[in-house]
C-alpha cells in the first residue's frame, strides 16, 4: 500500500488510486514524499462511516470561531477548508483489576490518613491513535466512537483518504494499557476523595483491534502559526485551537491601563482636594 | 566430570552437546541468537577484568581469542499474575511548634521552632501486578544469583526453536526441574512484589512493619535458550577455575573475580600512613600554635 508522507509533521496518508493529495491534511505542508506501508504493522480491516456531513462540520467550526470574544473577528467569517480523513486507531476493551492506596483528609494531627482498596471494572473503549501526526490528547478530547457502527474496510473503496497505521500491536497494547490505567486512576481518586493515589493493576481479557475512525480535519495558518481543527465524524464534536486577536488584547490592555489611571487620578485628585481643604 | 556442568570447563567445549538429547526430555520453545560476536564479547571481558584494580595482575590480563565459548543456557520464562496482601504502619509527617529558651548576648530569650513528628496509622491493602518474562535459570551450572546478575535478557528476541539456530553452538540441557524452578520463581515474585509495595505503592511519607503475603498464579511457562559467552580460566595455585560470563545480548560481564590480598594489604598500609601523617601534621600545627600563643 502506497501513501504520501508529510515532510513537516510525519503523517502518512493514503488515498484511493488516482486521487492526489496536494497538501498535508495535518499541517498544510506541501512537501510530501511517497512511502510504502511497513509490512509488520497490521492495517485496519474495519472503519466507522461518516455521519456528519461537510455542512455540519462547517457549522461546528463557525460555532467554535464565535465561542470566544478573544478570537480574531475574521475567524468567524472565514471558511475553513475541512477535509474527510479516516484516522487509524487501536480500540481496547477489557476488564481491569485495580489495587489502590491513597490518603484522605482526617482529623488527626497529620491531617490525613492512609486508605486502601481494590475493585474490578469493565473498560469499554479506550482509543490509542496509531497515527504519527495526531496526539493522544487530541483523540481523547474528541471522545468515544460508536464501535457498533464499524463495517468492513476496503482500501479501494475508501470514502475518504486514510492515514496508515504506524503502531504495531505490541506497541499499541503497551500504550492502550497505560491509557486504560490513566482513565481509571482519576475515577478511583474522585470516587474515594483521595488526596493522592497509588495504583497497581492486573488486566484481564484485553482485546485490541485496529480501526479507522472518521474525522473532519482542517489546518490553517494564522500569522505563520499552524492551527489544527478536528471534528468528530460521528458526533460533530470539535477539538482545536484558535489564535487570540492581538488587536483585541492590545485594546483590553489599553482600557485596563486607562481605567487604572483614571482611578489613580481620582484618588490623587481627592487627596489633593483634601490637602487643599486642610490648608 | 558431571555431565550437567555448564559447558565452560572442557568436556563440553571439545565436544558440543547435541540438542537432540535435550529435546527428548524437555522441548525447547525458543532460542535467542547471539548478538555479540566473539571479538566484541572478548573486548567486554578484557575491559571488565582490566578495570578490577584489586584483582591480581595476572587476572587483569586474562582473555585471549578462543577462550570464550558460545553457550546457549536454558531458562524457564514465566508469565505470572501476582496478588499480594500487605499490612504495615503508614507514617504521615506533621509539625509541632516547640518553645525553647536560648541565650543571646548573655540574655535568656524564648524562641519557637518547628519539630517534625510522625503519625503512624495501620493500613491493610492489596497490590496486584502481571509479571511477564520472569527468568529462572534452568541450569544447575549457572546458579540463580549469577543468572540474576547477567539479566536483563531480551526474551522478545528469541526465535521459535529450529535446529539451525543451535548449530555450531554449545546448547546446554536443562538440569533444574520444573517444580524447583517454579518454587524459585514464586519466591522471587514475592520479593519483587514486596519491593514494588515498599518502593511506590504505600501512601504517606514513611512506613514500618511491612508484612506481605503473595499468591502467584503462573499463566505461562516456556523453556528458552539464551546466549552467554563463557570462559573458564585455571588460576595458578588454586583448585577451582575462575569462570567469567558475558551476556550474549548486552555484553554484561559477571564473575567472581578474586582479590589480591597483597594489594589490599598495601592499600591499608598506605591508608594508615596517610592517617598517621595527617595526625602528626595536625598535632604539630597544634604544637606550633601553642608555642606562638605561649
Amino acid at each position: 500500500m502506497r501513501a504520501i508522507r508529510c515532510d513537516g509533521c510525519g503523517g502518512a496518508v493514503a488515498a484511493r488510486p488516482g486521487e492526489r493529495l496536494p497538501a498535508c491534511l495535518f499541517c498544510g505542508e506541501t512537501a510530501l514524499t511517497e512511502v510504502e506501508a511497513a509490512e509488520h504493522i497490521e492495517q485496519p480491516q474495519l472503519f466507522a462511516p461518516f455521519l456528519v456531513d461537510e455542512d455540519a462540520a462547517q457549522a461546528a467550526f463557525a460555532k467554535f470561531a464565535r465561542s470566544s470574544w478573544w478570537y480574531p473577528s475574521d475567524l468567524a467569517s472565514s471558511r475553513l477548508d475541512l477535509k474527510r480523513l479516516l484516522l487509524p486507531a487501536w480500540a481496547f476493551s477489557g476488564r481491569i483489576e485495580l489495587h489502590w492506596t491513597g490518603l484522605v483528609s482526617a482529623s488527626n494531627r497529620a491531617g490525613k490518613r492512609p486508605v486502601a482498596g481494590h475493585d474490578t471494572v469493565d473498560v469499554d473503549q479506550v482509543l490509542v491513535p496509531a497515527s504519527r501526526s495526531l496526539r493522544i490528547a487530541e483523540l481523547h478530547q474528541l471522545g468515544a466512537f460508536d464501535e457498533t457502527a464499524l463495517v468492513d474496510f476496503e482500501p479501494e473503496q475508501s470514502p475518504a483518504p486514510f492515514e496508515l497505521s504506524e503502531l504495531s500491536r505490541s506497541a499499541a497494547t503497551e500504550r492502550g494499557l497505560g491509557a486504560m490505567e490513566d482513565s481509571q486512576r482519576q475515577i478511583v481518586q474522585q470516587r474515594n476523595q483521595l488526596l493522592s493515589i497509588r495504583l497497581s493493576t492486573i488486566l484481564h481479557q484485553i482485546t485490541g483491534k485496529p480501526v479507522l475512525v472518521p474525522i473532519w480535519i482542517g489546518a490553517y495558518r494564522y500569522n505563520d502559526v499552524v492551527y489544527r481543527i478536528l471534528v468528530h465524524g460521528q458526533t460533530g464534536r470539535l477539538v482545536g485551537r484558535a489564535p487570540k486577536s492581538l488587536w483585541k488584547i492590545l485594546f483590553v490592555i489599553t482600557v485596563v491601563i486607562g481605567v487604572a489611571a483614571a482611578i489613580a487620578m481620582c484618588l490623587l485628585g481627592g487627596g489633593g482636594l483634601a490637602a487643599l481643604l486642610n490648608a | 566430570m558431571d555431565a550437567s556442568q555448564l559447558a565452560a570447563t572442557c568436556a563440553f567445549c571439545d565436544s558440543p552437546l547435541e540438542l537432540a538429547a535435550a529435546e527428548a526430555e524437555e522441548p525447547v520453545d525458543a532460542v535467542a541468537p547471539f548478538q555479540l560476536t566473539e571479538a566484541q564479547a572478548l573486548q567486554r571481558l578484557r575491559d571488565h577484568l582490566g578495570s578490577q584494580w584489586l584483582a591480581p595482575g595476572y587476572v587483569r590480563k586474562l582473555g585471549r581469542p578462543g577462550e570464550l565459548k558460545p553457550v546457549l543456557v536454558p531458562f524457564y520464562v514465566y508469565d505470572a499474575t501476582a496478588r499480594t496482601d500487605f499490612s504495615c504502619q503508614v507514617g504521615c509527617y506533621w509539625y509541632r511548634t516547640e518553645t525553647y529558651t536560648t541565650f543571646e548576648n548573655g540574655k535568656a530569650v524564648t524562641r519557637t521552632r518547628q519539630v517534625r513528628e510522625t503519625e503512624y496509622t495501620p493500613l491493610s491493602g492489596t497490590h496486584g501486578r502481571t509479571w511477564t518474562n520472569h527468568l529462572v535459570s534452568a541450569s544447575k551450572g549457572l546458579p540463580e544469583t549469577e543468572a540474576n546478575q547477567l539479566e536483563p535478557f531480551d526474551v522478545g528476541a528469541a526465535l521459535p526453536y529450529d535446529a539451525t539456530l543451535v548449530a555450531g553452538l554449545i546448547a546446554e540441557r536443562p538440569t533444574v526441574d520444573h517444580g524447583e524452578a517454579e518454587h524459585t520463581a514464586r519466591q522471587e515474585l514475592a520479593q519483587r512484589e514486596q519491593q514494588a509495595i515498599a518502593g511506590g505503592h504505600l501512601p504517606g511519607d514513611t512506613y514500618r512493619n511491612l508484612q506481605s503475603s503473595t499468591r502467584s498464579q503462573i499463566d505461562a511457562v516456556r523453556l528458552v535458550m539464551l546466549p552467554v559467552w563463557i570462559a573458564a580460566f585455571k588460576l595458578p595455585g588454586k583448585g577451582e577455575a575462575l569462570r567469567m560470563l558475558v551476556n550474549g545480548q548486552t555484553g554484561e560481564v559477571v564473575g567472581a573475580v578474586p582479590t589480591s590480598w597483597a594489594k589490599v594489604g598495601v592499600l591499608i598500609a598506605v591508608g594508615l600512613f596517610a592517617l598517621l601523617g595527617f595526625f602528626l601534621c595536625f598535632s604539630g600545627c597544634g604544637g606550633l600554635v601553642a608555642l606562638v600563643e605561649g
